[in-house]
């Protein structure tokens, strides 16, 4: 019929068009997971549920060795990138997006990150409004696991978390692999292959009302005249679709294929503010990360992999990665400090460390990678001087094919809200705009949907 | 029949106050400003502002030397040795502060974090009210700082006793401070003269006095920042920013008189699209009238040039909020063909000013930037140059050149009443 | 007339989105028409919103992605009667009305939105349920339910209290249930019990009048006036329309008609390149959609003004955010009216921001772009689309060093014949508004060379956008257009050919009485004919989506 023809050819030149025409275009094979608000990944048979995570690293990068020259998929890999090839076709960079002040202080190391995470900056901890966007997708999509999000750190400190759910309650942080493990696959694990299943009452009343809805279908569609009957048609045809969808919710959720229960892991030796020793000790705290989600004990998480003002040191260098970043002067020769370049590689090297490992883990037709989102951000670009815009992002996984990976996507000035706020609506968070003040969102980048 | 109605109700009230452009004033009474702003006036806010000079490549026969290295130069050698590896950081601030008796003390609890203690508060003391001085005292004391010791820092939120905080103290980190001493320099002839102490500008201009760089030029701080291409980067945090208006332009390349305000702002600068400084963008000012100055000034083929006058204006930047006093001040700038506005600030920089905004880095900071405090207020003492108090005998301010970079803007608001000089105590 | 219907013919054969059938009429020979039918409207997003705070109060969250609205000849009140909803969108609406019915049942609502619970003398909470769904009921549905609607109501309460353990969740499980119901989120007519075929009852009355006028379902006082059958009767009528008219919700009413006619909503997804237009950003955009329609209901509604003045003012609603577009000081960081001095290029509604940025390229301007949203927005004159095989790189080449403005690159559409056709009826308007970049800032000339704002309209030259204003002020299809729009929003369809004598009775009152716009919103509130059923054409119409603006490639 010409009229549904043409709104089809609407909604595709909407999504083709090349205009930034997010707003309003509904996802078209989006499916409800266990409790109804997040969304399932379509891999798997659509039974595989979809994880969320931050990776965040401090002291940003050095945006003329770290930005892609060429935007889009296969994009050129600078030298600070480098260490991600292996994994790029996995990895989205976006770049270009800031932090807008807004008025208020630049706070060393702070400002970034909360107003990466929050959506707004904030010259105190007081002043923080909002829950971090993690908080808000765990709050989203946490509630059918053990765990509702899993805050690590690395380097032995719980403070270390830039999760919250507003200024005064921050989530802390396990700060050692050996605490993970004995939290998860301690005495008390729950393991999801021999679990008994109870089918959740809410999803049958509520498929009783649809169906009440149901109900009127032939009445109404005997008041109205020829054209509008088909439209109305199609109304009580998507009514029945989500009848569909809420009776899957009632079956028996599949076993988790990929849960092993691991052994409990042996402590790396070494000071732990060194690279070298953080970085070993982040792959550790990574596959039990990984086990710990293939097992279903969580779907959200929060790795820090050092922290803001980054404490990082290496054996032999002259100073450390956050004094170097101010003191170091810049190379005559080589346009850059040699120091911070080493360490922001560094940086990168355990983010393909971290992306590789979850990507070992094969679940359904692909790998744990492919049925998560993960963020990665730090809370400056340019730490010499604090810059907080074009914070460095990227992004890794699929999202069960939510996500199209592998691109360079510039930002252009805009808001890195639009990054949280993306991260919120792929996850099925029902939100449409985000932010406060200069930061207030309500776009999505668009080159990440599927 | 309306309008001239107002327009005699206007001239009475400007009769009556003297104010000197109820013309203007007038004719603006039945409309807005139109498209481009007021006629012959142009106005910019500044996005850099920067300590300038040197020039003269022999001119520090080293670098001077931040805490951490006049420390550890105090140190035995074995002890130099255990703490000079990068690893060994932490740990060397932690000993110096000891061996100096730092102190620093959260106000509140629960403001970020790090490593300092929370002090003890006596009952009077509110939680996130600023304290009065008579409760500083109070708190110093409840605390154990030394006698007399104690003053608020980073951002009103501690309190400290440093050698930043009163760098009278500890003589000691001023040592192995290097002045510079080449025979070039940027600046301006403040006095006319040109004598011992003054530079020859890169332009063979002599006499320039520019002591706040024979001061610190050889901080290594102080070299990198003197650079407009890293200024044109760096924008200068949102907060106050320093506006800088000219008005009675009659033509933009030669005029021999117009008149020029330095403000100060209460609206944020903000970033365009770009990453650049928004142009164009309103300003209101910061209801300080003695933040209000006016300076005459003349342009000469395309260059501003004001006659001297004393000026306050506030730098708020990052963690530091300081009156910045420049008695004698003249400003030369340039209009750049986009539209903004080039040049610098020249005068005698009080030394009370200037030093305020040293302190409000605090002793963390200096240590982490890699300049002393000490060899800082000692330095400036030893080469202020301007403006002797009669009293003490001693100088009070130091000549000075301050560049700045500046895109197009309106000052709104305040905008009407142009008479207001400079007043006030100078710091 | 042959060449339109080869034209028609091959967009329905393509199965294309073809061009709107805006404001003209369909004229197949003359077909039959069918018996009145009632009218069925899909609310949109503001609509939804306004119904939730209208029910629930302004304190209730309403967030979520809602089903786009659809343009049909510009206009989404339009559209609003060919769309219906798709199973993702349904799933959106289930979601929003979930979080809607948890907050109504949420503590620090509960008692003001429910206001009963089960007790000693309702033990399964049957009375209660009863009254919450009576009462949501005749908000959301727009009519009282009727018995076996609430009868069923309650009955799914009781039942869900049981499997949930509560009387809560059973009947905030009911609540989503209305919210999802077609009931809620179509308006549907109902024909009246007696009287002529094509009339509709009072409810259907209220909410046509109520929507009209206010955007929003209709409220307490409304809905009495329907249920005494006042809205029967002239007086009872003119009582609502004076009422609702007065009302500070009249010019909610009047931003709505007017976001949707000038299409401002496709602001919020406009972006400038960053380096060319730095000044531009989201905040600006924003601000500059608000700026006009605060311009607008300053002259019509809060001054009562003429629509042509629009074209001649020089009041500009404006606000600090908007200075840098303007190179104007603004003072108040709220809103504030400002007034441009005699001879200041700014004047009238085609040299505000919101027009030029949004009918411009993300990087430089488009006079073709700007003269098309004119001729089919303001004229309602129909522009075709190009053809496939055009060829751009001319005009794109915005660094050739010869043809340095951009009148000089689009000669070639004006010395082409075939682009002559279309290109001298919008390129003629849109150069005269040159003086005006991309973003919608002042500039007298691109790459220094100075810009010629001449150009013709209606064969009367002109020369720069004051004139062009003063010709459209006084231009009787610029009225006319307005008055078919306006028609056109009220009843949700296109103009047929039966509907013809009410336009031009309607044209000749509106110019008789000083094109008030306000006057015309009443006239068509009070007509009779606004509140019957209308009669389609029995040949199935040719109207189209309206095609979505493409911004890749064109002039």
């Amino acid at each position: 019929m010409t009229k549904t023809v043409s709104r089809r050819n609407f909604l595709l030149k909407g999504a083709l068009g090349g205009a930034a025409v997010t707003v309003g275009i509904p996802l078209l094979d989006c499916f409800l997971d266990g409790n109804g608000t997040a969304f399932a990944a379509t891999l798997g048979g659509g039974r595989l549920p979809v994880r969320f995570g931050t990776w965040f690293w401090g002291c940003g990068m050095i945006p003329e060795r770290w930005v892609p020259q060429a935007a889009g998929t296969g994009y050129d890999l600078p030298p600070q990138l480098a260490p991600i090839k292996a994994v790029q076709d996995r990895v989205s960079v976006l770049t270009g997006f800031d932090v807008q002040l807004d008025g208020k202080a630049n706070l060393p190391h702070i400002s970034g990150n909360t107003a990466v995470r929050t959506g707004e900056a904030s010259d105190t901890w007081q002043g923080i409004t909002g829950p971090t966007f993690d908080v808000l997708i765990s709050d989203a999509i946490g509630s059918g696991s053990y765990f509702r999000a899993l805050d690590l750190s690395l380097d032995g400190n719980p403070q270390t978390s830039y999760s919250f759910r507003n200024g005064s309650s921050m989530n802390a942080s396990i700060p050692s692999p050996a605490e993970l493990y004995q939290k998860i696959f301690g005495p008390d694990f729950h393991d999801p292959n021999t679990a008994d299943f109870k089918p959740d009452p809410k999803y049958m009343v509520r498929q009783s009302v649809l169906s009440g809805v149901s109900e009127e279908r032939s009445a109404l569609l005997r008041r109205v005249g020829a054209d509008d009957r088909s439209r109305l048609d199609q109304y009580f045809t998507s009514v029945r679709e989500m009848e569909g969808k809420l009776a899957l919710q009632l079956q028996k959720p599949p076993p988790a294929e990929a849960c092993v229960r691991p052994e409990a892991p042996v402590a790396i030796k070494g000071d732990i503010t060194d690279l070298g020793v953080r970085k070993a000790n982040h792959k550790l705290m990574t596959q039990l990360l990984g086990m710990a989600l293939a097992c279903n004990q969580t779907r959200a998480f929060n790795m820090n992999f050092d922290t803001a003002a980054a404490e990082l040191r290496r054996a032999g260098d002259t100073t450390g990665y956050h004094q170097s970043t101010h003191e170091e002067l810049i190379d005559r020769e080589l346009g850059y400090q040699p120091t911070v370049d080493k360490f922001a590689t560094g940086s990168m090297e355990a983010w393909a460390d971290f992306v590789e490992t979850l990507s070992a883990i094969r679940e359904g037709d692909g790998t744990l990678l492919d049925n998560m989102l993960v963020v990665a951000h730090s809370e400056v670009s340019f730490a010499k001087n604090h810059d907080v815009t074009g914070i460095p992002v990227m992004l890794a996984g699929r999202a069960g094919g939510k996500v199209k990976q592998g691109q360079h996507i510039r930002g252009s000035g805009e808001p890195i809200s639009r990054i949280g706020l993306t991260a919120q609506q792929v996850m099925g968070v029902p939100v449409d705009s985000w932010g406060r003040g200069a930061m207030r969102s309500n776009r999505a980048v668009a080159d990440i949907l599927a | 029949m309306l309008a001239e109605r107002n327009m005699i109700k206007k001239l009475a009230a400007a009769l009556a106050c003297g104010a000197a452009t109820f013309a203007t004033t007038v004719a603006l009474q039945a409309a807005n400003a139109p498209t481009g702003g007021v006629p012959g006036t142009r106005a910019f806010v500044l996005n850099g502002l920067y300590i300038g000079g040197g020039g003269d490549p022999k001119g520090c026969q080293a670098q001077s030397p931040g805490n951490f290295d006049v420390y550890l130069a105090m140190l035995p050698p074995d002890k130099r040795a255990e703490l000079s590896p990068p690893g060994k950081r932490g740990e060397l601030q932690k000993q110096m502060w000891k061996h100096f008796g730092f102190r620093r003390m959260r106000l509140w609890p629960g403001d970020f974090g790090g490593r300092a203690e929370t002090a003890k508060l006596p009952n009077d003391v509110q939680l996130h009210v600023k304290p009065t001085p008579e409760q500083i005292r109070a708190i110093a004391e409840l605390n154990g700082f030394p006698k007399d010791r104690g003053s608020l820092a980073y951002m009103d939120q501690t309190i400290a006793y440093s050698s930043c905080t009163n760098p009278y103290d500890f003589p000691e980190l001023a040592k192995g401070y290097v002045p510079y001493e080449g025979k070039f320099s940027t600046g301006m002839n403040l006095d006319g003269k040109a004598g011992s102490q003054s530079f020859t500008s890169p332009d063979g201009e002599k006499g320039v006095d520019n002591q706040l760089w024979r001061a610190v030029g050889c901080y290594k701080q102080q070299q990198e920042m003197n650079d407009p291409a890293l200024q044109e980067k760096v924008m200068l945090s949102a907060r106050s920013p320093t506006l800088i208006e000219v008005s009675g332009i009659d033509d933009p390349h030669n005029d021999p008189d117009v008149t020029v305000r330095v403000l100060t702002g209460a609206d944020p600068l903000v970033r365009d699209g770009a990453g650049k400084p928004l142009a164009r963008a309103s300003f209101s000012l910061d209801p300080d009238p003695t933040l209000v100055n006016v300076m005459h000034g003349r342009i000469v083929d395309g260059v501003l040039t004001t006659d001297p006058a004393d000026i306050r204006f506030v730098f708020r930047e990052q963690i530091i909020d300081n009156l910045r006093v420049v008695r004698g001040a003249v400003i030369r700038a340039s209009f750049r063909p986009d539209g903004g506005l080039d040049g610098g600030l020249y005068g005698y920089t009080t030394l009370t000013s200037y030093y305020d905004m040293v302190e409000h880095m605090t002793q963390d900071g200096a240590d982490n930037v890699g300049v002393s405090c000490v060899g800082i207020r000692q330095a400036i003492d030893r080469f202020a140059d301007g403006y002797r108090d009669r009293a003490t005998g001693k100088f009070t301010a130091i000549s000075s050149e301050m560049r700045f970079l500046a895109v197009p803007a309106f000052v709104v608001g305040a905008a009407a009443s142009a008479g207001a000089q400079s007043q006030g105590t100078m710091r | 007339m042959s060449g339109k219907l080869s034209r028609l013919a091959l967009a329905v054969a393509a199965g294309l989105a073809g061009f709107g059938m805006v404001g003209s009429t369909t004229s197949f020979g003359g077909p039959s028409l069918s018996a009145p039918q009632p009218t069925v409207r899909r609310l949109t997003e503001a609509q939804y919103r306004a119904a939730i705070a209208e029910a629930f109060g302004p304190g209730i969250e309403v967030v979520g992605r809602f089903e786009p609205d659809m343009r049909v000849g510009g206009l989404a009140a339009v559209g609003a009667s060919a769309v219906s909803i798709t199973p993702a969108g349904f799933e959106q609406y289930d979601a929003i009305a979930r979080h809607i019915a948890e907050q109504v049942f949420a503590e620090d609502h509960r008692a003001e939105l429910v206001g009963c619970a089960p007790g000693s003398e309702d033990p399964d909470g049957a009375r209660c349920a009863a009254s919450f769904v009576t009462r949501a009921g005749l908000r959301l549905y727009r009519r009282p339910l009727s018995e076996s609607q609430v009868r069923g109501a309650v009955a799914r309460t009781i039942a869900g209290a049981q499997k949930l353990g509560g009387f809560d969740a059973g009947l905030q499980a009911v609540l989503v249930g209305m919210l999802t119901s077609p009931d809620f989120l179509f308006r549907i007519d109902v024909p009246a019990r007696a009287g002529a075929r094509d009339a509709i009852d009072s409810y259907s009355k209220a909410t046509r009048l109520s929507f009209l006028l206010w955007n929003a379902p209709p409220d307490d006082a409304l809905l009495a006036a329907a249920a005494s059958n006042s809205l029967d009767t002239p007086e009872g009528l003119r009582t609502q329309v004076d009422r609702m008219i007065a009302s500070p919700r009249f010019t909610e009413g009047v931003r709505a008609f007017f976001d949707d006619f000038l299409q401002l909503r496709d602001i919020d997804n406009l972006s400038k390149d960053a380096l060319i237009y730095p000044a531009f950003s989201t905040t600006v955009a924003a601000a500059a959609r608000e700026q006009t329609l605060r311009t607008i209901t300053d002259l019509l509604v809060d001054n009562k003004g003429d629509y042509r003045d629009l074209f001649t003012t020089r009041r500009f609603a404006m606000t600090r955010a908007l200075g840098p577009i303007y190179n104007v000081p603004v003072t108040a960081s709220g809103w504030s009216i400002y007034e441009f001095p005699e001879g200041d290029p700014r004047i009238g509604l085609l040299t505000q921001a919101s027009l030029l940025a949004l009918h411009s390229h993300p990087g430089r301007t488009s006079p073709t772009l700007r003269g098309k949203s004119i001729r089919e927005t303001l004229l309602c004159q129909e522009i075709s689309p190009p053809p496939a095989n055009v060829n751009f790189a001319v005009v794109q080449d915005v660094n050739n060093t010869t043809l340095k403005t951009t009148r000089q690159r689009l000669e070639a559409h004006l010395s082409d014949e075939e682009c002559a056709s279309c290109h001298k009826a919008t390129d003629g308007l849109g150069l005269s508004l040159e003086q005006f970049d991309g973003a919608g800032s002042f500039r007298s000339t691109e790459h220094d060379e100075p810009i010629d704002v001449s150009g013709k309209f209606d064969k009367v030259p002109f020369s720069g956008v004051a004139a062009l204003g003063q010709l459209f002020h006084d231009s009787p299809k610029v009225s006319q257009c307005l008055v078919s729009t306006v028609w056109r929003y009220a009843n949700g369809r296109t103009v047929e050919v039966s509907d013809r004598p009410e336009l031009d009775t309607l044209n000749a009152s509106f110019a008789a009485n000083g094109h008030r716009f306000v006057d015309l919103m009443r006239t068509i509130a009070l007509d009779p004919r606004f509140y019957l059923m209308p009669r389609v054409p029995l040949a199935p119409s040719v109207v189209a989506a309206d095609p979505q603006p493409s911004r890749r490639g064109r002039s």
